[in-house]
């Protein structure tokens, strides 16, 4: 999601028709499920790609998620009883 | 060195770096005028909270002194939420103002270490649900079930009391601890506050309870697929489920984990339907139907072959299912406990509770009660959950008390539902479910005699009582082949959930449905828990082997992952082994034992807190810390000093011991529930393992808690003071600290959504807020 389409359903939600409204709604749950999940992993990665104007090309989706569950393999998170 | 003043944590005293964008950027919190005026008591806000007061009261009312024939659920839930809000907003505020004092303007670790991964600021509401996520597994649905056997009214205080005085703020104080520290493990925190003597005493602490932790959680898996052919099927089949996910992600749609998550759901639904006709057929009977023992050594493989894989293949889909049937199965029990209102008959006390001889775990209330509900009023291994992932994630340091207290109130309402769901049934299938094999024949006739026997009356007065027709028939609609003896809480829970679903949703064959669902998503939790935590584990066993020798510190050396897992797994797998083959139940003998270490490892976490705050300058404030360790102290080692020196057989490891050891050495061949000789030799090895556990854990505990005392009164004096703080960084983004953010907050964050449209680099978030 850019931060223009963001801002948008961000504004859409106070001021938007009912139907837009509940688009902006249906978007932020989404957003929620995805945050929630860790689908929206990449997604942070190419932000801060974006943001911290790195030279190099970004990774690949593919090799983000390979590098990402290698760097779990190797840095192993509990989860509880 | 003097000692540093408690609200000496502004930016002030960390590096400043020039913001060239100083004069355009928003406030990063709001005005404290602002602040004022919201704070400010308006009637309608008094009227509120004097009438979520009013409702908690009258619920407490209804639970505590109405002595009528029955409760309704409902009162429960009422009285969870009015005491969570009020705690919430009152205590947990109070703390923050006494004690946590954060700062925002301090850069939290996500801030200033934004790497994209690891470190990315994370709206609140998202994290809150991750990190929820993260600490709600099997154990509140476990613990309370257990407890019900004592009545209905010490377990609903203690969930509710224990986790307002001593499990949030736990969760609380151990988040914004580790966040100060970039994200610092517990074992970590441990060494750099205690030194070496004390960290090594946690380390060990830390390794044992984890491992006997997987050990009883794979137990409750065992007992509840133990001879379910439907359960041992569906719950088998989330293996080739996984890895099919794995491969998807991997190969097919990289990063599409939503999508792979709702298939993989719908994979599972089928599973649990499709296993009715499974246990239908000949064959499915002759494939599936396996007993306990087996069922245990598979579990020990499969914890073993799972650890070593690598995390793409199963851990990681494995995750996603259960973060997905975690969220989905506790909003769908909350709705069915407020539709349906079940009535509970259990007495508000039962006279287990006085005379600590009860079937399903022996010991009095005190301080049996009070370890066996570990999770949910109060656990210890939020600790390493608290410290690590959630820390490096959090935004401002205003949220912790959201995310850190907020999140373990919800995990508590969680056991007040489960708790609810096994009050609700029938007291005479309650008992006749778990009270061990020893006790009831493992019959439906042993089991119907034996609960007859009992002489326990309900809230009106009746006898409770069964026959051996009512428990061929619960078994029968809820598709098993035996409900007796089935002891862990997981088979109960279900039972419970499945008649509080099939009275919501009626149908021929439904209730069948929801047992085999409660005990998928169950077994679900546990076997994700099992893979996890043998692999922390692991890697804590190969840090510590790599002093001796460096290289098991290489996590690219195969051999090493190798020995080290097989290490752990055999660790685990032997207790396993050992509460399966126990001729006098298992689970009612080492379930103390898995809330004695939970409850240590609190008591070692809140120890450690109490050592950092006294660093930090605090003196009377630290009181918030020392009452709820001083009481897990005292529950976990009297509770520990009875496993270990208790003359009756029934609570003290060591008089079962010698009990039979004696009785073997005079050549008698039975003894008790032990019928032959092997099993009482089965039951002199077990009990010196279970001893010699307890002696463990609790010398580990104690020397932990003495070093931290001794430092605590050190630093309280001026003494030994060491800041393992990282220095403050100042920050330069905002976000709103509770759930809903306040008009200030809006407002100031109308400015900032501004400010991004400009510098949208600015933004490290990335999405809206």
């Amino acid at each position: 999601m850019t931060h223009e389409s963001a801002a948008h359903a961000a504004a859409d939600r106070s001021t938007g028709s009912p139907v837009d409204r509940l688009v902006a709604f249906a978007k932020e749950c989404r957003r929620f499920a995805r945050g929630v999940l860790g689908s929206d992993a990449y997604d942070k990665y190419l932000h801060h790609h974006r943001v911290t104007g790195c030279d190099h090309e970004p990774l690949s989706e593919r090799d983000f998620w390979r590098a990402k569950y290698r760097d779990q393999d190797h840095n192993p998170g509990s989860r509880c009883c | 060195m003097q000692t540093p003043m408690p609200d000496a944590s502004g930016p002030s005293d960390g590096i400043v770096a020039v913001d060239p964008l100083a004069d355009e950027r928003p406030a990063v919190e709001v005005h404290v005028d602002d602040d004022k005026q919201h704070a400010r008591w308006t009637p309608t806000k008094i009227a509120l909270w004097v009438a979520i007061a009013l409702v908690g009261a009258v619920a407490w009312y209804m639970i505590a002194f109405s002595r009528g024939e029955s409760v309704n659920a409902v009162w429960f839930v009422f009285a969870a939420v009015a005491s969570y809000l009020i705690a919430y907003r009152f205590y947990a505020k109070y703390i923050e103002n006494k004690l946590i004092h954060p700062s925002n303007k301090r850069a939290t670790p996500a801030e200033y270490s934004y790497d994209g991964k690891d470190y990315v600021p994370t709206d609140r509401r998202i994290l809150y649900g991750h990190h929820f996520a993260a600490i709600a597994g099997a154990g509140p649905l476990v613990g309370p079930v257990l407890a019900a056997q004592m009545g209905y009214l010490p377990g609903t205080i203690w969930i509710i009391v224990g986790v307002i005085l001593a499990g949030a703020v736990q969760d609380y104080l151990v988040l914004f601890v580790s966040m100060r520290r970039k994200g610092r493990s517990l074992g970590q925190m441990a060494r750099d506050e205690l030194g070496l003597f004390g960290g090594i005493a946690a380390f060990i602490a830390t390794l044992s309870i984890m491992l006997i932790i997987v050990a009883i959680l794979a137990m409750v898996v065992v007992n509840a697929l133990g001879e379910s052919t439907w359960g041992v099927y569906s719950v088998g089949l989330t293996i080739p489920i996984a890895l099919f996910m794995g491969v998807y992600l991997r190969y097919l749609r990289p990063g599409k984990v939503m999508e792979v998550s709702v298939i993989g759901c719908a994979l599972l639904l089928f599973a649990i339907i499709s296993g009715r006709w499974v246990s239908q057929s000949d064959i499915g009977q002759a494939i599936f139907h396996l007993d306990r023992p087996t069922i245990a050594w598979i579990i020990i493989a499969y914890g073993f072959i799972a650890a070593v894989l690598p995390v793409w293949m199963l851990l990681a889909p494995r995750d996603y299912l259960s973060t997905f049937m975690k969220i989905g199965v506790i909003a769908m029990l909350a709705i069915a406990i407020i539709v349906v209102r079940p009535e509970i008959h259990v007495p508000a006390i039962t006279r287990f509770a006085e005379t600590g001889d009860g079937p399903v775990f022996s010991g009095k209330l005190f301080p049996f009660l009070f370890v066996t509900i570990a999770c949910g009023a109060l656990s210890g291994f939020h600790a390493m959950i608290s410290s690590g992932t959630t820390p490096k994630l959090v935004e401002k340091e205003s949220q912790t008390r959201l995310i850190g207290y907020g999140g373990m109130l919800m995990e508590s309402f969680v056991a007040i539902m489960a708790f609810v769901a096994a009050l609700s049934i029938d007291q005479g299938i309650y008992f006749a479910m778990n009270s061990s094999a020893a006790a009831t024949g493992g019959t439906v006739e042993g089991a119907a005699a034996f609960v007859n026997a009992l002489g326990l009356h309900t809230a009106d007065g009746s006898v409770v009582s069964t026959t051996p027709e009512i428990l061929a028939a619960t078994a029968q609609s809820v598709g098993e082949a035996s409900v007796v003896s089935r002891t862990g809480g997981a088979p109960t829970l279900a039972v419970g959930l499945s008649q509080i679903m099939h009275s919501l949703i009626p149908g021929e064959g439904m209730a069948s449905f929801w047992y085999h669902f409660a005990i998928m998503f169950e077994a679900l939790f546990i076997l994700t828990s099992v893979d996890a935590g043998t692999r922390v584990a692991r890697f804590m066993a190969s840090d510590a082997l790599g002093n001796v020798y460096p290289r098991f510190r290489d996590l690219n050396w195969r051999v090493g992952a190798w020995i080290t897992t097989g290490l752990m797994v055999a660790g685990w797998g032997s207790i396993l082994v050992m509460g399966v083959n126990d001729p006098l139940g298992g689970i009612n003998t080492l379930f103390p034992l898995f809330g004695i270490a939970n409850q240590l490892l609190a008591a070692v976490a809140l120890s450690i807190c109490l050592l950092v705050f006294a660093r930090k300058g605090y003196t009377w404030q630290l009181l918030i810390i020392a009452v709820p360790m001083v009481f897990t102290a005292i529950i976990t080692v009297y509770g520990s000093l009875l496993k270990i020196f208790d003359p009756h057989p029934s609570i003290g490891y060591w008089a079962n011991h010698f009990l039979y050891r004696d009785a073997l050495a005079r050549g008698e061949t039975h003894l008790g529930a032990a019928k032959t000789v092997k099993a009482m030799e089965t039951v002199v090895g077990n009990t010196a393992v279970q001893g010699s556990l307890s002696i463990l854990f609790v010398v580990c505990g104690v020397i932990v808690m003495i070093v931290s005392v001794i430092k605590t009164i050190q630093a309280l004096r001026g003494k030994g003071i060491i800041d393992t703080e990282e220095p403050a960084h100042p920050s330069r983004i905002f976000a709103p600290s509770g759930i809903i953010a306040n008009p200030a907050e809006k407002k100031l964050e109308k400015e900032w959504a501004a400010f991004y449209e400009k510098y949208p680099e600015e933004n490290l978030e990335g999405t809206s807020h």
